[in-house]
């Protein structure tokens, strides 16, 4: 009986040092993800183009009810916002379409934003020059997704109502 | 049957860290077509290091071969290093080895001429007016950290 209650009182704050560790806003890291995003929560910028010298941002979305977040690349074109995903099949992009609602930390400050996703060709036609400038040192003068080639998703982000 | 199945994967062979198997080919290779859509690609240095913390992937374009190294990591890669210093890498394509002369492409001229077909093979895009262009102004230091590397037949 005694053994037993060591055991669950290990069990229990294994569980407790897990929580914490997911609240505590030290994830996400690299391709881990993370929980809670902590920070300032600041109104959305009417321009997003300063996003343009940042390589990452963390989102947060829900999973089984509970903060999940995950490290992204980000676009702006025209001063609106982008998120991208080079495959579809992302964890977080099943997440954000099922939950538009979404938190964004960029440069450790928090926005509470609403994500739509684009099936827009032409969009994407614009953002691809910037997907591969920005993170791949590519300029194009035009380029164009093969309709049946690629797999990616991009969202269009917007304050919330 | 089931190490076979893991030796051919290269899962074996990474793992425990052994030499890369097959037989190797002595004779120049001038066209690298046939390597065009290979999954059975792998690599390793001279000193016999793995690619590790970074992603590689080969091209063909215009009968030559192309190594792309790239991450978005700062960590180093042994494997990149070495390769780096010695210009010389061993690559198993379809079963087979072949040791060959790995020399940085680092000028736009060298790296331009295969970006639209690289561009429709990897990321599904037709693009016009592709060129290299690793530091613009408008991103600065957002680009994933990348090499290229021609392959040349360097049979010993």
């Amino acid at each position: 009986m005694g053994r037993a209650l060591r055991f669950l009182r290990w069990v229990l704050l294994l569980v407790l040092v897990a929580l914490v560790v997911w609240f505590g806003g030290l994830g996400p890291y690299g391709f881990a993800p993370g929980g809670y995003l902590w920070g300032e929560v600041r109104e959305p910028p009417a321009d997003w183009s300063f996003t343009d010298a940042i390589p990452e941002i963390q989102l947060e979305t829900r999973l089984f009810g509970l903060p999940y977040s995950v490290t992204i690349w980000v676009m702006s074109q025209g001063g609106r916002l982008f998120l991208g995903a080079i495959e579809c099949d992302r964890v977080w992009v099943d997440q954000v379409k099922a939950d538009p609602e979404i938190r964004l930390r960029v440069d450790g400050r928090v926005y509470e934003m609403r994500a739509e996703i684009s099936t827009d060709r032409a969009l994407g036609a614009a953002l691809a020059p910037v997907l591969l400038h920005k993170y791949l040192g590519i300029a194009v003068d035009s380029a164009n997704w093969i309709p049946g080639e690629n797999t990616g998703c991009v969202f269009r982000v917007r304050p919330r109502a | 049957m089931i190490r076979g199945a893991l030796v051919a994967l290269g899962v074996l062979a990474l793992a425990c860290g052994s030499p890369l198997e097959g037989e190797l080919v002595s004779e120049p290779v001038r066209d690298w077509s046939f390597a065009r859509g290979a999954e059975d690609v792998a690599f390793e240095t001279p000193g016999g290091a793995r690619f590790r913390r970074v992603l590689v992937d080969t091209h063909v374009h215009g009968g030559k071969l192309y190594l792309l190294v790239s991450t978005i990591f700062s960590a180093e890669d042994a494997a990149l290093n070495e390769t780096l210093a010695s210009g010389r890498v061993r690559a198993r394509i379809a079963g087979k080895l072949y040791d060959l002369r790995a020399t940085r492409l680092e000028r736009a001229e060298d790296i331009d001429p295969f970006l639209p077909s690289l561009l429709r093979e990897t990321m599904g895009m037709e693009s016009e007016g592709a060129r290299w262009d690793p530091l613009p102004d408008r991103y600065p230091g957002t680009q994933m950290r990348r090499w290229f590397f021609l392959l040349e037949s360097d049979p010993r």
